[in-house]
């Protein structure tokens, strides 16, 4: 009998009022909502909710979730909230103004996480200033969509007269539209603290080169590549970079020393070995090197130039994809199996389309190639 | 402390006796202040209890061991995805008996990564389930008259008792 009341107990409601919340704060906002159902316990917790995620498809009906929206963000109490996510449809229509009026709502208080989502369809909304004005914001995620027959909705960004976000640390920005590069230098200059950023699909007039300084505290950035001057992202740890979906201005620049990378990727249409050389030789702690579409068919005379300190001293692992067998792809393999003193494992992954006799081919030729140590591993594929 | 001492020994509320590793105790903010002010020497008789019972100590132990190595040295990309299916393995376990005890023990030992899963298994659980389905999982009684239901299903409409 004793064993059946410890078991029917309702021990969750004997939890401490902060911990129920961080656990509604997993929930959607409209299941966290409805748990005031539950019992009196529950009742009076859900306008303390730290976290508000407000989804358009978690409802049936589009007025249902305005409804919804509007009711939140007029009973909650927004000193406690800290953290907002819009998930928005943009096959519907929704006024642009009641947008702005829900994001002015949440960035009059202390949010320190905003997360505006479109979902594909078509139209844009623009951001209200308020956004860019958020003094105690660490997390900014913004992303627009791209749907069927690539209809693009962009999150756009106005002409901005002021931007202050001294405390942002974490930038994601997903088809967002710029109306011109100097917007987007002037947003990236005025986040001094950032320390990861990441950009894929940018839109706009992007006419000319940027030219903003260093992000001092940046240590990991995903962004596409030759858009943004290399000196930005010199301080970081990881840096990836990305091929762009749209012909924006390639953007020419000096390779600064990357005294902290470890971790670097990016991808060639065609190269040459100067600039892979150059790359290399800048960052002096480089232990991880990812390269894509390496084509380069131009042969090197290895016993003519300086191994970079990083291939003889700390480069760990090397993945290469893309590999063609032609001269350049294989000097270059051949050049960090034989230079590369604590490398761990070497990839190399054929190019896409080319044919299955490939590996038996090039695992001969790849293979004869001196390891400089024997407990590196070889993965060809 | 030594720096010799690599386990140390705690008693759980039920007075049985534990042994921790000391890098797997320092993800417990009141269990690293032990360590600092507490004697954890072979010769040393006094013990610390934990209060928590031993169910559950077993389990907030293994989910120490087996997060220290990462939490002291950083760790790659397919480690944390190792370790993150490894927690859901680790938090399938038995909803009413001992999910609760870990959500309180998360909370009293300071343990940050471990209250955050417990948190995030507790909301899967009411996840999708509608407001009479939650109550069955938790065993929460229903304490609102029949007026009151009435005033709540008005306040929110969207909302539903069952």
């Amino acid at each position: 009998m004793l064993r059946t009341e410890v078991e029917v107990r309702d021990r969750i409601s004997d939890l401490p009022d902060s911990l129920l919340l961080h656990i509604l704060s997993f929930l959607p906002a409209k299941e966290a909502v409805a748990t005031c159902l539950l019992s009196k316990r529950w009742r009076p917790l859900w306008p303390s909710l730290a976290t508000l995620d407000l989804t358009r498809q978690d409802f049936r009906r589009l007025k249902f979730f305005q409804q919804f929206v509007d009711k939140m963000l007029k009973f909650v109490d927004l000193k406690s909230v800290k953290k907002c996510v819009l998930r928005l449809s943009y096959y519907e229509y929704f006024r642009p103004q009641k947008i702005s009026r829900w994001i002015n709502v949440m960035m009059s208080n202390k949010v320190e996480h905003l997360e505006l989502h479109m979902m594909p369809g078509k139209g844009d909304f623009e951001l209200p200033s308020s956004v860019f004005t958020a003094n105690n914001i660490k997390v900014l995620k913004l992303s627009g969509a791209t749907g069927v027959l690539w209809l693009i909705s962009t999150v756009t960004v106005g002409t901005l007269s002021h931007v202050n976000l001294p405390l942002l640390e974490v930038l994601h920005l997903k088809d967002v539209k710029f109306p011109d590069v100097r917007s987007l230098g002037m947003l990236l200059s005025a986040c001094a603290l950032l320390k990861h950023l990441a950009i894929t699909d940018l839109h706009g007039k992007f006419n000319c080169s940027l030219d903003i300084g260093r992000l001092n505290h940046l240590v990991t950035a995903d962004v596409p590549q030759f858009v943004l001057p290399l000196k930005v992202f010199s301080n970081a740890t990881f840096l990836r970079f990305h091929l762009h979906h749209w012909l924006l201005v390639k953007v020419t620049s000096d390779i600064p020393t990357f005294y902290n990378l470890t971790h670097l990727e990016f991808t060639y249409y065609s190269s040459d070995w100067n600039t892979t050389l150059k790359y290399l030789h800048s960052c002096p702690k480089l232990e991880i090197v990812v390269i894509r579409e390496f084509f380069c068919s131009e042969m090197l005379e290895s016993t003519t130039i300086d191994v970079p300190q990083c291939v003889s001293s700390s480069l760990k692992e090397f993945h290469l994809s893309g590999y063609q067998g032609k001269n350049g792809d294989f000097d270059l393999a051949r050049f960090i199996m034989k230079n590369a003193m604590v490398l761990r494992i070497i990839s190399i992954r054929r190019a896409f389309g080319s044919k299955a006799t490939w590996k038996n081919r090039n695992l001969k030729r790849i293979s004869t190639c001196p390891i400089s140590l024997m407990n590196c591993k070889l993965l060809l594929g | 402390m030594s720096s010799s001492v690599e386990a140390i020994t705690v008693l759980s509320s039920d007075g049985d006796e534990f042994k921790i590793t000391v890098s797997a105790a320092k993800l417990s903010k009141p269990l690293n202040w032990m360590l600092e002010d507490v004697c954890f020497s072979d010769d040393c008789d006094e013990v610390p209890t934990i209060e928590v019972n031993s169910k559950t100590l077993v389990k907030v132990i293994e989910y120490c061991e087996k997060h220290a190595p990462r939490a002291n040295s950083g760790a790659s990309d397919s480690d944390a995805e190792e370790l993150k299916k490894w927690d859901i393995e680790f938090m399938k376990m038995d909803v009413k008996d001992i999910l609760f005890h870990i959500l309180m023990a998360a909370n009293y030992l300071h343990m940050e990564g471990l209250y955050d899963l417990a948190c995030q298994t507790a909301a899967d659980l009411m996840k999708g389930m509608t407001v009479s389905q939650i109550r069955k999982i938790f065993h929460i009684k229903n304490d609102f008259s029949s007026e009151e239901q009435e005033q709540l299903r008005r306040q929110h409409p969207g909302c539903s008792f069952d």
